[in-house]
């Protein structure tokens, strides 16, 4: 009898459950802003001990990374070093460059536009699941950092904010399915729209049909939408439009080697220079190794 | 005891299928590690997996990834419910078994997803990525058993409340 009863009870609660799981799906599928708020809050809450499990967890991706590179540690020692004396010649003319725009400003009266600076951000967890390119990262609203501000490595854009609590966030990269970048590419700034396809090289979408791209074409951020700003680095053009599919692109930034990245965070509008003088950063919030400008004042503090 | 071994057990799966171990779209996207860390339980504790905490425990799961909310936990509730019932009416006689009923589960737990993402036409993964994930989750359950079973030391099905 008690075991009937025991039993009834327990279908009663699988099904009210399973009524609780669909309903949640379907808040989900309607992007109920409130799940999202949930979803960040219960980040938030288990960050810390996802920050304590990212450490020995990337140890042990880079050991594997490290054994696979050793064969070819005396090719890449190589190659970093010319990519040092080339950058050594990068920063100088950075630095002209800027001294000679900040002069132009200066007696122009240019009101420049509202500061960029970064904050650096550790990976802690990644999206573990064939639904969605993301990582989360320990950085959030405390940090200043908002929904849908650009991420990017050292050599170009990864993704966007797609959430934020207050001390953790995450970031879609560019690579899941769902993302949508506008893009100009190549000098002649031909538009069109870099769509993430689960690959390695995403595709080119709404090209023109006689657009004028060239495989190699440099392609960055165009500002439409308003969502990235204009310039943003994002990669190449890998291979043309064709029968067999879209244009496709060689992405900047090293998704494989993904521990830390860069958020973009805006502060206020600096007064014009007094001619002459440097548009120098403001100091953040938390001034030194976590946040930087960006452009050619970056290689000018990387420089120095 | 046993509800503890599935907790456990199942914040271990969930952190280690986070874990940034292989991050962008040349990363394997790997086995479900909570279906097989609640399989075992199901398969050899029924009464120690209970609905209860199998669905704070798939909520989690979804939460925390950037997944569909709810839909992998209704899958892994009903695939679990199942396993519970199939062990409790006739036990596994060997682990051979067990593995089998895991692996038919992973492609139902899979197929189920297929359902709700196309009743509510949710975009979904490609179905190879969907392949390799059920081969994967069915073929790691070995492994995973036999290192649940020397931890726990839970070796064998014991008798239930059903």
């Amino acid at each position: 009898m008690r075991s009937g009863v025991w039993k009834t009870i327990q279908n009663i609660l699988l099904g009210g459950v399973l009524a609780a799981s669909f309903v949640v799906f379907v808040l989900w599928r309607t992007d109920n802003p409130r799940l999202q708020q949930v979803r960040m809050a219960t980040v938030d809450a288990v960050a810390p001990t996802l920050e304590r499990i990212a450490g020995p967890s990337s140890a042990v991706a880079e050991m594997f990374d490290e054994v696979r590179s050793y064969s070819d540690l005396q090719s890449e020692n190589e190659r970093l070093r010319r990519e040092v004396e080339r950058l050594k010649l990068w920063v100088e003319i950075a630095r002209q460059r800027e001294e000679e725009n900040a002069r132009l400003r200066a007696l122009n009266a240019v009101k420049p536009a509202p500061r960029e600076t970064f904050v650096t951000a550790e990976v802690i967890a990644d999206s573990g699941g064939p639904f969605a390119e993301s990582v989360l990262v320990n950085v959030g609203r405390r940090d200043g950092v908002l929904d849908g501000a650009p991420a990017r490595d050292a050599a170009g854009l990864l993704g966007r904010v797609a959430g934020s609590g207050e001390r953790s966030a995450r970031v879609l990269l560019l690579t899941d399915p769902t993302s949508r970048v506008p893009v100009a590419i190549g000098e002649n700034r031909v538009r069109a729209i870099l769509q993430g396809d689960n690959t390695e090289a995403p595709t080119l979408q709404f090209l023109e049909k006689n657009a004028r791209i060239e495989a190699g074409a440099r392609i960055a951020t165009s500002g439409s939408g308003g969502v990235y700003p204009i310039g943003l680095h994002v990669g190449r053009v890998l291979s043309l439009p064709s029968d067999e599919g879209p244009a496709r692109v060689a992405l900047a930034a090293d998704f494989r080697r993904l521990a830390f990245l860069r958020i973009r965070r805006i502060d206020a509008t600096p007064e014009s220079p007094p001619a002459g003088g440097l548009i120098l950063r403001a100091p953040g919030p938390d001034e030194g190794a976590s946040s930087g400008a960006t452009g050619p004042q970056a290689a000018v503090d990387a420089g120095n | 005891m046993a509800l503890l071994g599935v907790l456990i057990t199942g914040l271990i799966a969930i952190f280690a299928t986070i874990a940034p171990v292989g991050i962008g779209p040349s990363a394997w996207y790997g086995p479900h590690l909570l279906l097989c860390a609640l399989g075992f339980w199901a398969a050899r504790r029924p009464e120690g997996a209970p609905a209860l905490i199998i669905f704070p425990l798939g909520l989690a799961n979804d939460l925390l990834r950037d997944g569909p909310v709810g839909a992998e936990t209704f899958a892994l509730l009903v695939v679990i419910e199942i396993l519970k019932l199939i062990s409790d009416r006739s036990p596994a006689r060997g682990f051979w078994i067990e593995w089998l009923r895991f692996a038919v589960l992973a492609v139902v737990f899979e197929g189920i997803l297929q359902l709700l993402f196309a009743l509510t036409l949710t975009p979904a993964p490609d179905w190879t990525v969907i392949a390799e994930r059920a081969g994967a989750t069915a073929l790691l359950y070995a492994p995973i058993a036999l290192v649940l079973q020397k931890t726990t030391r839970v070796t064998r099905r014991a008798p239930s409340i059903y």
